[in-house]
């Protein structure tokens, strides 16, 4: 279409173009920051409002927790408690039992807090100690079984071998809380 | 009087281009970034206390059982001290003394002073005990058979040189209650 206006009047329509393109540009950029803005107030009202809720809910729930999280760590320490004297009476037992006639405990210690035993004494042979040593470890909650020193001595009963070892238990064995 | 500054009409639009981007930039930065950051921050604070809530859930559930092992050990032991500290003390003495009695072993008792602690007192007593072989054991026994929250540190059990036929056990037993 031919365009026979004066060219100040085609200016002025084109620039009347321009400046209605750009407040409607500057509109929607408004807009879209307004709506923008609009949205993550309503999203931050919300996480106001639900943890506002949560908080109540906590604080509500929490004695009757304190209560449950204390008797259960009361129950938790008996037992543990009950566990470690099961776990003692176990093993004098077990060392006793496997103690043969050919050795003779002087001493036995118990170290809770080391989850060690001590056993002291003497056997007819060094040999009688290696296979009480072999023994030992095969007890129910034993980890290993140290020699810390064995010696040939003479006594009035004859020649015997005086030795000491030490009984690591396994780390339950000496765990109390 | 200043006279006005004439644009040209490509500067005009630089400068308007310029404001709206300074504009909207503004408005972000004073607004929506705040906004952002708060929203966030209230996220993660509604994800910690949801998980909080989850985990007191997951233990109420648990109360039921939790009573039931709690009344068990409380009706099988001691557990809760309701005597003053030192009226229970003395009444473990006088136990250990009966059982001694009880199971013929000298006993010498050694308290040591009471180590409170946030929620559990622990009264410290080595037992020096003395008896044949059979009796002695007896009386270990009946030891770690107390109803009483006992805990045995140090256990000594050795032969008497001088007594082949007597054994002499030190204890150092901690007695727990819960305050």
């Amino acid at each position: 279409m031919l365009d026979l206006s004066p060219a100040e009047v085609r200016s002025d329509v084109r620039h009347r173009e321009q400046v209605r393109q750009l407040a409607t540009v500057g509109v929607l950029l408004a807009a879209v920051l307004l709506a923008g803005s609009g949205w993550l107030s309503l999203r931050l009202a919300r996480h106001q409002r639900l943890a506002a809720r949560l908080t109540q809910a906590l604080a509500q729930a929490e004695p009757a927790a304190a209560v449950v999280r204390e008797r259960l760590r009361t129950a938790a320490l008996v037992e543990s408690l009950m566990e470690d004297r099961w776990r003692l009476l176990a093993a004098l037992s077990g060392i006793f039992q496997q103690t043969p006639p050919s050795v003779a405990l002087d001493a036995v210690t118990v170290e809770r807090s080391r989850a060690s035993i001590v056993l002291r004494g003497d056997a007819d042979s060094t040999q009688a100690v290696l296979e009480y040593i072999k023994q030992l470890e095969g007890l129910e909650g034993v980890r290993g079984v140290e020699l810390k020193y064995s010696t040939r001595r003479t006594t009035p009963s004859g020649e015997r071998t005086a030795f000491e070892l030490l009984l690591h238990q396994a780390p339950e064995a000496g765990k109390i809380s | 009087m200043t006279p006005a500054i004439s644009l040209r009409p490509r500067e005009r639009r630089l400068v308007i281009v310029a404001a709206a981007v300074t504009g909207c930039w503004a408005v972000v930065s004073i607004v929506v970034q705040p906004l952002w950051d708060q929203g966030q921050d209230l996220q993660r604070r509604v994800e910690v206390q949801s998980q909080k809530l989850q985990a007191l859930n997951g233990l109420m559930a648990q109360a039921p059982s939790v009573e039931r092992r709690y009344h068990a050990v409380t009706a099988a032991f001691q557990v809760m001290d309701a005597e003053p500290a030192g009226v229970a003390q003395r009444t473990l003495l006088d136990e250990l003394e009966q059982i001694s009695r009880q199971t013929n072993v000298i006993l010498n008792l050694k308290p040591r002073p009471m180590k409170p602690d946030d929620r559990i007192s622990r009264f410290e007593v080595e037992l020096d005990a003395e008896g044949a072989q059979a009796t002695l054991l007896a009386f270990l026994d009946a030891l770690l058979a107390m109803n009483r929250l006992l805990e045995v540190e140090r256990l000594h059990l050795a032969t008497i040189p001088a007594k082949t036929d007597r054994l002499r056990a030190t204890v150092v037993l901690h007695h727990l209650t819960f305050q």
